[in-house]
């Protein structure tokens, strides 16, 4: 029972994370039509811009935070102005083969500046043991958990009272009704493009404290996508919930069998919801016309 | 819009198998020059590509022309490729290895279980289109790597899955040399297979289904049983692809089937173009070729030269990804219609000479 309640406090970390990065995938997705398979990738860009900032740097903590968030939200606004701005309009394969491209540059390049072993954060987030009764607890486990609320409520205050968040809203609901009455397109998915680079980035710090910083990241990133299909595509809520979903299911299978058997409950997970409820768990069924 | 230069005005010239003398001479030149290049090359290489490399594009052919079948000619997106290839080595083990069945009869059967798992992919896309089925593909690529990895570690051991020696007959295709020609033989018929049947009833319903489902199914086309052939056709061209690879290298691990080798096909069709049989021959051999020469290139240059000197000697691996992910994006933005594109608009242009297309 007290294994049960640790991987299950594990796989709540884990996952709040996965919904973290799920949430800025379903951002991009619902303001932009763009499907992000980069996500991963900039998840890990994130950790290696947390150790520039730590290591190169020397900066505390927080602080180093707020920098790789500045950066990771600069560098979001720049992959969009340059790589996705030209595509847009492009059938959904041209747009998904950008974002793979981009992965496949991003990996290169981190290989290419930081080397391919694996680094750790010279400082961390607090990191000691918390006992509540037999059942030992992570300090950093915690923390990482309250972040990932605090983040996800921010961003939810965000889209439903400030006025840049309700034409994001709008942009994500209708994109040509929302250019018609006045609102920035470009600046909204520019701005929506920032924000799913910044949440990719706070995961990747948050799982660089947990493990290692290394390129393989971005793989860890990549199950971000069953968090997000569980959830459903275009639920914000959902994706939070699939993220935690996903984190706790692989952990608790990593903890009974092992890593590769995580992988196929995780995936089989996917492929019973999208065959029994394609919209996601919490998603609205798309009624299309033709 | 572009005018198109030929009209077919019957029936007959759909059917041909070359549209103007020209092309029998294209045909016949290009023959002539396949079968003479691997005795140009001999043990050398020739502008730095030797013969192991020119039979892993013929593969790769094989592969692109399969997976444009599916993304590009009938518009159903999937990430299964690495799975049906890791399918085709697998049964090729089965076939093969354990069974010690003759090598074309191993293809074929390879062929017919990668179809038959084809059939059962494609079951998902009745209800699921476009990004959905994507997914449940990526999904079913995870379940298929680690059915290959148990059978691997069950029968195996760790260090991989072994072929034997492929055997024609009497002759045994132990050489470059003769997998050239073995592969060669299998290109030219998976392009006619597939070039025959974009040409029937089958094939342009899949270009209707890709363009317009709707309009498709109002037309007579049954949907359903029109993707789930696609997948199945495509998935049985996949494997024996992959019965090839394996064979040809002998020795297969689970490592060889990544996401990256599906990304990898991805941008073969993409840089040659989506939904052109040619565009998937030429992004195949721009694909396996251009990382040779942009490696040759790189070691020329002295490992001492200040800045790059070092990390192209260190990285060149990452180099060619981070490379071949720009041309991906250059050709995405500047190109859409890929290198068959371009060269569809020159013919275009030199045959309306001196007007301009």
């Amino acid at each position: 029972m007290i294994f049960f309640l640790q991987l299950l406090v594990s796989g709540l970390a884990v996952g709040s994370v996965y919904g973290l990065v799920a949430l800025g995938f379903v951002l991009i997705f619902k303001a932009t039509d763009v499907f992000n398979f980069a996500q991963g990738d900039l998840l890990a860009v994130g950790a290696y811009l947390m150790f520039v900032a730590l290591a190169v740097f020397n900066l505390p903590v927080a602080l180093a935070i707020i920098a790789t968030v500045v950066a990771a939200g600069i560098l979001g606004a720049m992959l969009q102005r340059v790589v996705f701005k030209p595509l847009q309009g492009q059938p959904l394969l041209t747009v998904v083969m950008a974002t793979i491209a981009l992965s496949l540059i991003i990996q290169g390049a981190l290989v290419i500046i930081f080397g391919s072993q694996d680094l750790s954060f010279p400082r961390t987030l607090p990191s000691s043991i918390v006992a509540i009764g037999a059942l030992r607890l992570s300090m950093l486990d915690l923390i990482i958990m309250g972040c990932s609320v605090v983040c996800v409520s921010a961003f939810a205050l965000f889209f439903r009272y400030t006025s840049l968040g309700l034409q994001m809203r709008a942009t994500a609901e209708h994109p040509e009704a929302a250019a018609l009455s006045g609102i920035n397109s470009d600046r909204v998915f520019t701005v929506a493009f920032s924000i799913g680079t910044v949440t990719a980035a706070l995961g990747g710090i948050f799982l660089g404290s947990l493990q290692v910083v290394s390129p393989t990241l971005s793989q860890i990133g990549l199950l971000a996508f069953p968090a997000v299909v569980v959830g459903g595509l275009t639920s914000i809520p959902g994706s939070v919930i699939g993220g935690l979903l996903i984190g706790v299911l692989q952990q608790l299978s990593a903890g009974y069998f092992d890593g590769a058997v995580a992988s196929v409950v995780v995936y089989s997970g996917l492929l019973l919801v999208l065959l029994l409820r394609p919209q996601g768990l919490l998603g609205r069924p798309s009624v299309q016309r033709h | 819009m572009q005018l198109r230069q030929h009209l077919d005005t019957d029936y007959q010239r759909q059917l041909r198998l070359f549209g103007s003398p020209g092309a029998v001479v294209v045909a016949i030149v290009a023959f002539a020059l396949l079968m003479a290049l691997p005795f140009l090359i001999g043990r050398g290489t020739l502008a730095g590509i030797g013969l192991a490399a020119i039979n892993n594009a013929l593969i790769a052919i094989i592969g692109a022309v399969a997976l444009n079948l599916l993304v590009g000619f009938t518009g159903l997106l999937s990430m299964g490729h690495a799975a049906f290839f890791a399918v085709g080595a697998m049964a090729a083990a089965i076939f093969g290895t354990q069974l010690e069945l003759p090598f074309p009869l191993v293809l074929l059967a390879s062929g017919l279980c990668g179809a038959g798992i084809g059939v059962i992919v494609g079951l998902p896309s009745l209800r699921l289109s476009g990004l959905y089925l994507l997914l449940s593909t990526l999904a079913l690529h995870f379940l298929t790597l680690y059915a290959f990895l148990q059978y691997q570690l069950y029968n195996f051991g760790l260090s991989g899955v072994f072929y034997p020696t492929a055997m024609i007959g009497p002759i045994e295709i132990g050489t470059d040399h003769r997998w050239y020609f073995v592969l060669v033989a299998c290109v030219v018929a998976t392009i006619l297979i597939a070039r025959n049947v974009l040409q029937s009833r089958e094939g342009r319903a899949f270009v209707a289904l890709r363009d317009h489902p709707t309009a498709a199914a109002a037309l007579g086309v049954n949907v359903a049983v029109l993707r789930i052939k696609a997948f199945a056709l495509s998935s049985f061209l996949v494997s024996v692809a992959g019965a090839l690879f394996a064979f040809n290298l002998g020795v297969v691990t689970t490592d060889a089937f990544t996401l990256h080798f599906v990304v990898a096909y991805f941008a073969m069709i993409i840089i040659g173009g989506m939904g052109s049989l040619l565009g998937s021959v030429l992004g195949a051999v721009v694909w396996e070729f251009l990382p040779q020469w942009l490696a040759s290139a790189a070691s020329n240059i002295d490992p001492a030269t200040p800045v790059i000197g070092d990390t192209l000697a260190r990285h060149q691996a990452q180099i060619i990804s981070v490379v071949m992910g720009c041309i991906i994006i250059l050709v995405l933005i500047r190109w859409p219609a890929g290198l068959a594109g371009v060269v569809r608009s020159t013919v275009a242009a030199i045959r309306s000479w001196p007007y301009r297309s």
